[in-house]
């Protein structure tokens, strides 16, 4: 496979070229129709990740993550429904499950020595200062950042969401109400 | 949900309500903010996001319409709702990821052919369902059969009977067991090359539970070949064929989302 540098070309993805065709293609192993799907929604996928993680690095391996799964699986995705929703499906898949890789990680070492660092993330905001909404999302708690993000940000349903995490639904809307809650502090700081 | 009336202004931070103008301003600077009433809180968020049955959504408005504080309460999570609409729908990373992602596809492919001398077939998870489905339909029209008593104890239940009918309909059962044995081998065999991309609690999980069921298939196997005419082991044999299937097909990829992750409507078109 060879890479189409710098600007797309207009084999790659023109802008004439149907979503449904790109898809076909990719899953007949064609790289480059692969490449156009990546050029028109890794900004989705990525926004996501970063929205989740809360940092940059780990939102770029975890985007490249999901393209390399979704390339793997795209023999298994339904062509009858949208592309973007299983997409972000296997992203939010990809980012949870590295979560807890990192947190089994962090359990088997010693918690007062070994801990890696904590992530770079703003732990205060200047009082009276605009906050903006992406920055107030990025100082929740994880679990109630992962519940924000997928409800209110992605639109998915709180049995969904549930479902993924492990959790109740109970559990899920009582941590969006707490996000909420936490933002508006922010922003309203 | 009920109003309080005003009180005077040293208690007025702790009561809720009290009513007065929409925006909750007439507390002067020397006043505290009016509070929401605290058994309506959970209900605004609820009015803001649809949620609220059309009585009780009526029922909140019209207290808004003389509750200060509560009114406060539904223009921040009004507000807040806003921001997150407005919300770009993508955030492009700050430097192009494909380079890397081609790599790694390379990389993968280069590795599964070396692996298993030939790369794995696109679609194994739906060619493995069509060989199970295939396998089910045939075991159950033998498991049902009535002609049980054609079999007689010592004959195989796999053996061609002297019935013709019978012996062709065992022929396709057996032919049918024997691609969903070989197509479950090639599905462990594509699953055990993909191990590293595979969350490892699923695995162990399925790989565990696959153990059980291939112990319990095998002793049911054993047991028909002792008493080809029992129709219970029959039943059984094919459930817990089924019951693998099933086991195996969790690797595919989650519905999650899928029917209803749209993004908030209101945030317009992809960019």
């Amino acid at each position: 496979m060879t890479a189409a540098t710098g600007t797309v070309s207009q084999l790659v993805d023109p802008p004439a070229v149907d979503e449904s065709l790109l898809i076909r293609r990719a899953r007949e192993g064609d790289a480059r129709a692969f490449e156009g799907l990546y050029r028109r929604l890794v900004s989705r996928v990525y926004g996501l990740c970063l929205r989740l993680t809360a940092d940059p690095s780990v939102a770029e391996e975890m985007t490249q993550e999901t393209f390399v799964r979704v390339w793997q699986k795209l023999h298994l995705f339904r062509g009858d429904r949208p592309f973007a929703p299983w997409l972000l499906t296997v992203a939010t898949n990809v980012v949870l499950s590295d979560r807890r890789k990192r947190r089994r990680t962090v359990d088997r070492e010693d918690p007062i020595e070994d801990a890696p660092p904590p992530a770079v993330r703003p732990t205060s905001v200047a009082a009276g200062a605009g906050v903006d909404l992406e920055r107030a999302i990025r100082t929740l708690p994880d679990g109630a950042r992962t519940v924000f993000v997928l409800h209110d940000v992605e639109g998915f349903r709180h049995e969904d969401i549930a479902g993924a995490l492990g959790v109740s639904v109970g559990t899920t809307k009582s941590q969006l109400h707490r996000a909420r809650r936490m933002l508006r502090e922010v922003l309203d700081a | 949900m009920t109003e309080r009336g005003g009180n005077d202004g040293r208690d007025r931070a702790d009561v809720p309500g009290s009513g007065g103008s929409l925006d909750g301003t007439e507390a002067t600077g020397a006043e505290p903010p009016v509070r929401p009433c605290a058994d309506a809180v959970d209900r605004l968020e609820a009015l803001v996001d649809g949620t609220l049955e059309e009585r009780e959504a009526t029922a909140v408005r019209r207290h808004l319409a003389s509750c200060a504080g509560c009114r406060r309460e539904e223009a921040r999570h009004v507000d807040l709702s806003a921001r997150v609409a407005a919300l770009p729908r993508g955030i492009e990373p700050a430097r192009d990821l494909w380079p890397a992602i081609e790599a790694r596809l390379d990389a993968g492919a280069t590795a599964t052919h070396e692996a298993r001398g030939a790369r794995a077939p696109r679609g194994t998870f739906a060619w493995f369902a069509a060989a199970a489905a295939v396998m089910l339909t045939a075991a159950i029209v033998w498991s049902i059969s009535d002609r049980d008593t054609r079999f007689g104890a010592p004959t195989s239940p796999l053996a061609v009977s002297e019935d013709p009918a019978a012996g062709a309909m065992l022929a396709t059962y057996r032919e049918a067991e024997d691609a969903f044995l070989a197509t479950k081998r090639a599905v462990l065999a594509e699953i055990e090359a993909r191990r590293a991309d595979l969350d490892p609690e699923t695995l162990r999980i399925v790989l565990d539970n696959l153990e059980v069921m291939e112990r319990a298939s095998l002793e049911i196997r054993e047991a028909l070949e002792r008493d080809p005419s029992n129709p219970s082991l029959r039943r059984m044999l094919v459930a817990s064929y089924r019951r693998q299937s099933d086991l195996l097909r969790s690797f595919e990829p989650p519905t999650f989302g899928e029917s209803t992750a749209t993004g908030a409507s209101s945030r317009g078109t992809t960019p």
